[in-house]
Protein backbone atom coordinates (compact mmCIF):
# COMPACT_ATOMS: atom_id res chain seq x y z
CA UNK A 1 0.00 0.00 0.00
CA UNK A 2 2.98 2.35 0.91
CA UNK A 3 4.64 1.36 -2.32
CA UNK A 4 1.46 2.61 -4.82
CA UNK A 5 1.12 5.37 -2.73
CA UNK A 6 4.49 6.57 -3.05
CA UNK A 7 4.39 5.30 -6.81
CA UNK A 8 1.59 7.92 -7.09
CA UNK A 9 3.34 10.61 -5.50
CA UNK A 10 6.19 10.42 -7.45
CA UNK A 11 3.74 10.12 -10.87
CA UNK A 12 1.92 13.45 -9.69
CA UNK A 13 4.76 15.36 -9.66
CA UNK A 14 6.35 14.71 -12.37
CA UNK A 15 2.92 15.59 -14.03
CA UNK A 16 3.22 18.72 -12.14
CA UNK A 17 6.71 19.28 -13.70
CA UNK A 18 5.65 18.60 -17.19
CA UNK A 19 2.69 21.43 -16.96
CA UNK A 20 4.59 23.70 -15.58
CA UNK A 21 7.42 23.12 -18.41
CA UNK A 22 4.57 22.99 -21.02
CA UNK A 23 3.14 26.47 -19.38
CA UNK A 24 6.76 28.13 -19.80
CA UNK A 25 6.89 27.54 -22.89
CA UNK A 26 3.42 28.38 -24.05
CA UNK A 27 4.64 32.36 -22.62
CA UNK A 28 7.50 31.95 -24.46
CA UNK A 29 5.94 31.47 -27.82
CA UNK A 30 3.14 34.14 -27.15
CA UNK A 31 6.18 36.58 -26.08
CA UNK A 32 8.10 36.02 -29.34
CA UNK A 33 4.47 36.44 -31.05
CA UNK A 34 3.59 39.65 -29.46
CA UNK A 35 2.19 42.93 -30.43
CA UNK A 36 4.26 45.75 -31.52
CA UNK A 37 4.79 46.78 -27.72
CA UNK A 38 7.06 43.93 -27.52
CA UNK A 39 9.20 44.13 -30.87
CA UNK A 40 11.86 46.57 -29.46
CA UNK A 41 12.72 43.96 -26.86
CA UNK A 42 12.32 41.17 -29.43
CA UNK A 43 15.22 43.07 -31.53
CA UNK A 44 17.31 43.69 -28.48
CA UNK A 45 17.25 40.11 -27.54
CA UNK A 46 18.44 38.97 -31.24
CA UNK A 47 15.21 38.56 -32.93
CA UNK A 48 15.79 41.28 -35.53
CA UNK A 49 17.32 41.84 -38.59
CA UNK A 50 20.83 41.24 -36.38
CA UNK A 51 19.75 38.07 -34.82
CA UNK A 52 21.14 35.47 -37.25
CA UNK A 53 19.00 32.65 -38.00
CA UNK A 54 16.47 33.24 -35.38
CA UNK A 55 13.29 33.38 -37.31
CA UNK A 56 10.77 36.55 -37.22
CA UNK A 57 7.44 36.50 -37.39
CA UNK A 58 5.51 39.90 -38.15
CA UNK A 59 3.40 40.77 -35.67
CA UNK A 60 -0.02 41.51 -37.38
CA UNK A 61 -1.11 45.06 -38.52
CA UNK A 62 -4.08 46.24 -36.83
CA UNK A 63 -5.36 47.32 -40.27
CA UNK A 64 -3.63 47.61 -43.32
CA UNK A 65 -3.53 50.46 -45.75
CA UNK A 66 -4.76 50.38 -49.07
CA UNK A 67 -4.89 53.64 -51.64
CA UNK A 68 -2.93 56.09 -49.54
CA UNK A 69 0.55 57.82 -50.99
CA UNK A 70 3.75 55.61 -51.23
CA UNK A 71 6.36 57.26 -49.33
CA UNK A 72 9.23 58.11 -50.67
CA UNK A 73 11.79 55.70 -51.32
CA UNK A 74 15.68 56.71 -50.56
CA UNK A 75 18.89 54.79 -49.72
CA UNK A 76 22.36 53.51 -50.85
CA UNK A 77 22.83 50.24 -53.19
CA UNK A 78 25.23 48.09 -51.97
CA UNK A 79 27.91 49.58 -54.69
CA UNK A 80 27.89 52.72 -52.16
CA UNK A 81 25.71 54.28 -54.72
CA UNK A 82 22.38 56.30 -53.48
CA UNK A 83 19.44 56.55 -55.08
CA UNK A 84 15.91 58.06 -54.80
CA UNK A 85 13.25 56.41 -56.86
CA UNK A 86 10.03 57.35 -58.22
CA UNK A 87 7.40 54.98 -57.60
CA UNK A 88 4.88 56.71 -60.05
CA UNK A 89 3.75 55.09 -62.67
CA UNK A 90 3.45 51.02 -63.30
CA UNK A 91 3.11 48.45 -59.91
CA UNK A 92 6.05 48.02 -58.01
CA UNK A 93 6.75 45.53 -55.57
CA UNK A 94 8.76 46.53 -52.63
CA UNK A 95 10.32 43.45 -50.97
CA UNK A 96 11.48 44.51 -47.14
CA UNK A 97 13.93 41.28 -46.46
CA UNK A 98 16.83 41.05 -44.17
CA UNK A 99 19.81 39.28 -44.02
CA UNK A 100 19.26 37.59 -40.80
CA UNK A 101 16.00 36.03 -40.89
CA UNK A 102 14.89 32.49 -41.98
CA UNK A 103 11.96 32.98 -43.69
CA UNK A 104 13.60 35.60 -45.76
CA UNK A 105 16.21 33.03 -47.55
CA UNK A 106 13.47 31.90 -50.49
CA UNK A 107 12.65 35.39 -51.23
CA UNK A 108 16.36 36.23 -51.64
CA UNK A 109 16.79 33.29 -54.10
CA UNK A 110 13.30 33.27 -56.21
CA UNK A 111 13.11 37.37 -56.38
CA UNK A 112 16.07 36.80 -58.79
CA UNK A 113 14.19 34.17 -60.90
CA UNK A 114 10.95 35.09 -61.25
CA UNK A 115 8.65 37.78 -60.59
CA UNK A 116 5.01 37.06 -58.37
CA UNK A 117 3.15 38.28 -61.18
CA UNK A 118 4.91 38.69 -65.01
CA UNK A 119 7.06 42.27 -65.78
CA UNK A 120 6.50 43.18 -62.15
CA UNK A 121 9.26 45.72 -61.16
CA UNK A 122 10.55 44.51 -58.09
CA UNK A 123 12.98 46.53 -55.74
CA UNK A 124 14.84 44.77 -51.95
CA UNK A 125 14.58 47.22 -49.29
CA UNK A 126 16.79 46.51 -46.60
CA UNK A 127 17.48 47.64 -43.37
CA UNK A 128 20.38 50.71 -43.77
CA UNK A 129 24.32 50.17 -43.51
CA UNK A 130 23.84 50.78 -39.51
CA UNK A 131 21.97 47.59 -39.22
CA UNK A 132 23.14 45.23 -42.04
CA UNK A 133 26.34 44.79 -43.50
CA UNK A 134 26.62 45.16 -47.34
CA UNK A 135 29.11 42.47 -47.84
CA UNK A 136 26.26 40.13 -46.07
CA UNK A 137 23.69 41.14 -48.47
CA UNK A 138 25.88 41.18 -51.80
CA UNK A 139 25.84 37.81 -51.15
CA UNK A 140 22.35 37.09 -50.61
CA UNK A 141 21.28 39.71 -53.46
CA UNK A 142 19.95 38.82 -56.71
CA UNK A 143 22.00 40.38 -59.95
CA UNK A 144 17.93 41.16 -61.23
CA UNK A 145 16.99 43.04 -58.52
CA UNK A 146 17.78 46.12 -57.14
CA UNK A 147 18.42 46.20 -53.47
CA UNK A 148 18.10 49.89 -51.79
CA UNK A 149 19.36 49.99 -48.24
CA UNK A 150 17.21 52.61 -46.04
CA UNK A 151 16.58 52.39 -42.46
CA UNK A 152 13.76 55.18 -43.23
CA UNK A 153 11.79 53.17 -45.50
CA UNK A 154 11.32 50.93 -43.02
CA UNK A 155 10.24 53.65 -40.74
CA UNK A 156 8.39 55.33 -43.23
CA UNK A 157 6.39 52.31 -44.34
CA UNK A 158 5.86 51.15 -40.53
CA UNK A 159 7.59 47.62 -41.57
CA UNK A 160 6.05 45.39 -38.90
CA UNK A 161 9.35 42.75 -39.58
CA UNK A 162 10.61 40.45 -41.82
CA UNK A 163 9.40 39.57 -44.93
CA UNK A 164 6.84 42.23 -45.48
CA UNK A 165 6.17 43.38 -49.12
CA UNK A 166 4.46 46.53 -49.89
CA UNK A 167 2.83 46.81 -53.63
CA UNK A 168 3.34 50.34 -55.00
CA UNK A 169 1.40 51.72 -58.20
CA UNK A 170 0.98 55.49 -59.42
CA UNK A 171 2.66 56.91 -56.57
CA UNK A 172 0.36 55.25 -54.07
CA UNK A 173 0.39 51.69 -51.53
CA UNK A 174 -2.33 49.08 -53.66
CA UNK A 175 -1.99 46.88 -50.87
CA UNK A 176 0.82 44.85 -48.36
CA UNK A 177 0.82 42.41 -46.02
CA UNK A 178 3.39 39.18 -44.40
CA UNK A 179 4.21 36.88 -46.57
CA UNK A 180 6.65 33.74 -46.05
CA UNK A 181 6.15 30.86 -48.94
CA UNK A 182 6.53 32.19 -52.40
CA UNK A 183 2.28 30.94 -53.03
CA UNK A 184 1.36 33.68 -50.26
CA UNK A 185 3.38 36.10 -51.96
CA UNK A 186 1.85 35.63 -55.13
CA UNK A 187 -1.48 35.19 -54.01
CA UNK A 188 -0.85 38.55 -52.07
CA UNK A 189 0.54 40.77 -55.28
CA UNK A 190 -2.23 38.78 -57.78
CA UNK A 191 -5.29 39.74 -55.86
CA UNK A 192 -3.63 43.22 -55.61
CA UNK A 193 -3.52 43.90 -59.17
CA UNK A 194 -6.88 41.96 -59.93
CA UNK A 195 -8.50 44.25 -57.47
CA UNK A 196 -7.07 47.56 -58.94
CA UNK A 197 -7.71 45.83 -62.53
CA UNK A 198 -11.42 45.44 -61.55
CA UNK A 199 -11.59 49.35 -60.05
CA UNK A 200 -9.84 50.29 -63.50
CA UNK A 201 -12.92 48.45 -65.36
CA UNK A 202 -15.56 49.25 -63.05
CA UNK A 203 -14.18 53.39 -63.89
CA UNK A 204 -13.88 52.34 -67.42
CA UNK A 205 -17.56 50.55 -67.88
CA UNK A 206 -19.19 54.03 -66.44
CA UNK A 207 -17.16 55.95 -68.98
CA UNK A 208 -14.43 57.23 -66.86
CA UNK A 209 -11.01 56.75 -68.16
CA UNK A 210 -7.06 57.64 -67.14
CA UNK A 211 -7.71 61.05 -68.28
CA UNK A 212 -11.36 62.11 -67.36
CA UNK A 213 -11.49 65.34 -65.65
CA UNK A 214 -13.34 63.70 -62.70
CA UNK A 215 -9.79 62.24 -61.53
CA UNK A 216 -8.14 65.86 -61.17
CA UNK A 217 -10.56 67.68 -59.22
CA UNK A 218 -8.02 70.18 -58.93
CA UNK A 219 -6.81 70.45 -62.46
CA UNK A 220 -4.06 69.10 -64.11
CA UNK A 221 -1.13 70.83 -62.85
CA UNK B 1 13.38 67.04 -49.89
CA UNK B 2 15.02 64.13 -49.91
CA UNK B 3 19.04 64.40 -49.53
CA UNK B 4 21.22 61.81 -52.14
CA UNK B 5 24.70 62.36 -51.21
CA UNK B 6 27.82 59.82 -52.50
CA UNK B 7 30.87 59.58 -54.11
CA UNK B 8 31.48 63.01 -53.13
CA UNK B 9 28.18 65.07 -54.00
CA UNK B 10 25.56 65.96 -52.46
CA UNK B 11 22.09 67.07 -53.43
CA UNK B 12 18.84 67.70 -52.39
CA UNK B 13 15.89 66.47 -54.87
CA UNK B 14 11.94 67.41 -54.81
CA UNK B 15 9.37 65.65 -54.10
CA UNK B 16 8.30 63.45 -57.24
CA UNK B 17 11.97 63.68 -58.49
CA UNK B 18 14.09 60.60 -58.84
CA UNK B 19 18.06 60.30 -58.86
CA UNK B 20 21.03 58.56 -57.92
CA UNK B 21 24.47 59.28 -57.51
CA UNK B 22 26.88 56.65 -59.04
CA UNK B 23 30.45 55.63 -59.57
CA UNK B 24 31.56 53.20 -62.22
CA UNK B 25 35.15 51.53 -61.72
CA UNK B 26 37.68 53.24 -63.28
CA UNK B 27 35.17 56.39 -63.63
CA UNK B 28 34.25 59.76 -62.06
CA UNK B 29 31.37 60.17 -60.28
CA UNK B 30 27.74 60.91 -62.17
CA UNK B 31 24.10 62.16 -60.77
CA UNK B 32 21.61 61.90 -62.46
CA UNK B 33 18.00 63.09 -61.77
CA UNK B 34 14.39 63.88 -63.31
CA UNK B 35 11.17 64.73 -62.64
CA UNK B 36 10.08 61.20 -63.32
CA UNK B 37 10.54 57.72 -62.94
CA UNK B 38 14.66 56.86 -64.20
CA UNK B 39 15.44 53.34 -65.57
CA UNK B 40 17.82 51.57 -62.70
CA UNK B 41 20.85 51.20 -65.23
CA UNK B 42 22.15 53.95 -67.75
CA UNK B 43 25.12 55.49 -68.85
CA UNK B 44 26.34 58.61 -67.81
CA UNK B 45 24.46 61.11 -70.21
CA UNK B 46 21.21 59.09 -69.29
CA UNK B 47 20.20 57.72 -72.85
CA UNK B 48 17.82 55.25 -71.09
CA UNK B 49 16.67 57.94 -69.22
CA UNK B 50 16.16 60.34 -71.78
CA UNK B 51 14.53 57.73 -73.93
CA UNK B 52 11.96 57.53 -71.52
CA UNK B 53 11.16 61.22 -70.92
CA UNK B 54 7.44 61.83 -70.81
CA UNK B 55 6.19 65.39 -72.25
CA UNK B 56 7.10 68.15 -69.89
CA UNK B 57 9.62 66.50 -68.02
CA UNK B 58 13.05 67.50 -66.80
CA UNK B 59 16.39 65.58 -66.78
CA UNK B 60 20.02 66.48 -65.37
CA UNK B 61 23.08 64.45 -65.18
CA UNK B 62 26.34 65.74 -63.96
CA UNK B 63 29.65 63.71 -64.79
CA UNK B 64 33.22 63.65 -63.62
CA UNK B 65 35.67 63.90 -66.12
CA UNK B 66 39.02 62.67 -64.92
CA UNK B 67 42.11 64.64 -65.38
CA UNK B 68 45.13 63.37 -67.71
CA UNK B 69 45.20 62.98 -71.22
CA UNK B 70 45.36 66.83 -71.98
CA UNK B 71 42.59 67.20 -69.63
CA UNK B 72 43.50 69.97 -66.79
CA UNK B 73 41.02 70.97 -63.86
CA UNK B 74 40.21 74.63 -64.48
CA UNK B 75 41.80 74.80 -67.85
CA UNK B 76 40.70 75.19 -71.39
CA UNK B 77 36.86 74.12 -71.64
CA UNK B 78 36.76 73.21 -68.47
CA UNK B 79 37.93 76.60 -66.95
CA UNK B 80 34.48 77.95 -65.05
CA UNK B 81 34.65 77.55 -61.40
CA UNK B 82 30.86 77.73 -60.77
CA UNK B 83 27.80 75.43 -61.06
CA UNK B 84 25.70 77.07 -63.83
CA UNK B 85 22.22 77.25 -61.54
CA UNK B 86 20.71 79.73 -64.27
CA UNK B 87 20.20 78.46 -67.37
CA UNK B 88 19.31 80.16 -70.24
CA UNK B 89 16.17 79.06 -72.03
CA UNK B 90 17.20 80.23 -75.83
CA UNK B 91 20.58 77.74 -75.33
CA UNK B 92 18.32 74.77 -75.50
CA UNK B 93 18.14 72.93 -78.50
CA UNK B 94 18.15 70.09 -80.34
CA UNK B 95 21.92 70.08 -81.55
CA UNK B 96 23.00 70.32 -77.43
CA UNK B 97 21.32 66.59 -77.45
CA UNK B 98 24.19 63.45 -76.86
CA UNK B 99 21.24 61.41 -78.54
CA UNK B 100 18.42 64.10 -80.45
CA UNK B 101 14.79 62.55 -80.28
CA UNK B 102 12.05 64.43 -80.86
CA UNK B 103 10.65 67.02 -78.69
CA UNK B 104 13.67 67.29 -76.69
CA UNK B 105 16.03 70.39 -76.11
CA UNK B 106 19.39 70.19 -74.06
CA UNK B 107 22.45 72.10 -72.96
CA UNK B 108 25.74 71.04 -71.64
CA UNK B 109 28.15 73.47 -69.63
CA UNK B 110 31.71 72.36 -68.84
CA UNK B 111 33.00 73.49 -65.58
CA UNK B 112 35.92 73.02 -62.46
CA UNK B 113 34.65 72.71 -58.96
CA UNK B 114 36.47 71.38 -55.73
CA UNK B 115 38.93 70.64 -58.03
CA UNK B 116 36.84 68.30 -59.91
CA UNK B 117 35.83 69.07 -63.86
CA UNK B 118 32.39 68.16 -64.61
CA UNK B 119 30.14 67.98 -67.38
CA UNK B 120 26.36 69.30 -66.54
CA UNK B 121 23.95 67.89 -69.11
CA UNK B 122 20.57 69.22 -69.24
CA UNK B 123 17.11 67.39 -71.49
CA UNK B 124 13.83 68.72 -70.80
CA UNK B 125 10.61 67.90 -73.25
CA UNK B 126 7.53 69.45 -74.31
CA UNK B 127 6.30 72.78 -75.34
CA UNK B 128 8.96 75.52 -75.78
CA UNK B 129 6.46 77.68 -73.13
CA UNK B 130 7.20 75.17 -70.39
CA UNK B 131 10.77 75.85 -70.75
CA UNK B 132 11.58 78.56 -68.70
CA UNK B 133 9.58 76.93 -65.52
CA UNK B 134 11.61 73.43 -65.93
CA UNK B 135 14.89 75.29 -65.90
CA UNK B 136 13.67 77.42 -62.66
CA UNK B 137 13.07 73.55 -60.76
CA UNK B 138 16.81 72.57 -62.37
CA UNK B 139 18.30 75.91 -61.02
CA UNK B 140 16.57 75.01 -57.86
CA UNK B 141 18.16 71.15 -57.79
CA UNK B 142 21.63 72.77 -58.77
CA UNK B 143 21.68 75.25 -56.11
CA UNK B 144 21.49 72.73 -53.64
CA UNK B 145 24.17 70.86 -55.20
CA UNK B 146 27.67 70.28 -52.89
CA UNK B 147 30.84 69.34 -54.24
CA UNK B 148 33.54 67.88 -51.81
CA UNK B 149 37.21 67.60 -53.09
CA UNK B 150 38.11 64.29 -54.57
CA UNK B 151 40.49 61.82 -52.87
CA UNK B 152 44.14 62.98 -53.06
CA UNK B 153 42.80 65.70 -56.09
CA UNK B 154 44.09 69.31 -56.23
CA UNK B 155 41.34 72.04 -55.23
Amino acid sequence: MVAIVSIETVVLVLLVVLVAALLRSHAEILRRLGPDGTRSEREGAGFGPDGAGAPRVPAPRSGLRADIDAPELAGTTLAGDALKLSLGGPPTLLAFLSSGCTSCVGFWEKLGERRPVAGLDTVIVTRGPEREQPGKLRRLAPEAVPVVMSSGAWEDYDVPGTPYFVLVEDGAIRGEGVATTWDALASLVGDAVEEQRGVDERLAAVGIGPEHPSLFPGGRG
Amino acid sequence: MTVLEAHGLRVELPRGWSGRVFKRDAGGATLHAGDFRLPLEDGEFGDRSTSTMPAGASFLALTEYRPGAGLEPGQGLFAPRRVPTTLDPTALSSRGLAHPRPGQAGTQHFFTVAGRPFCLYVVVSGPRSERRRQLAVIGHVLRSLRVHPAAGSPV
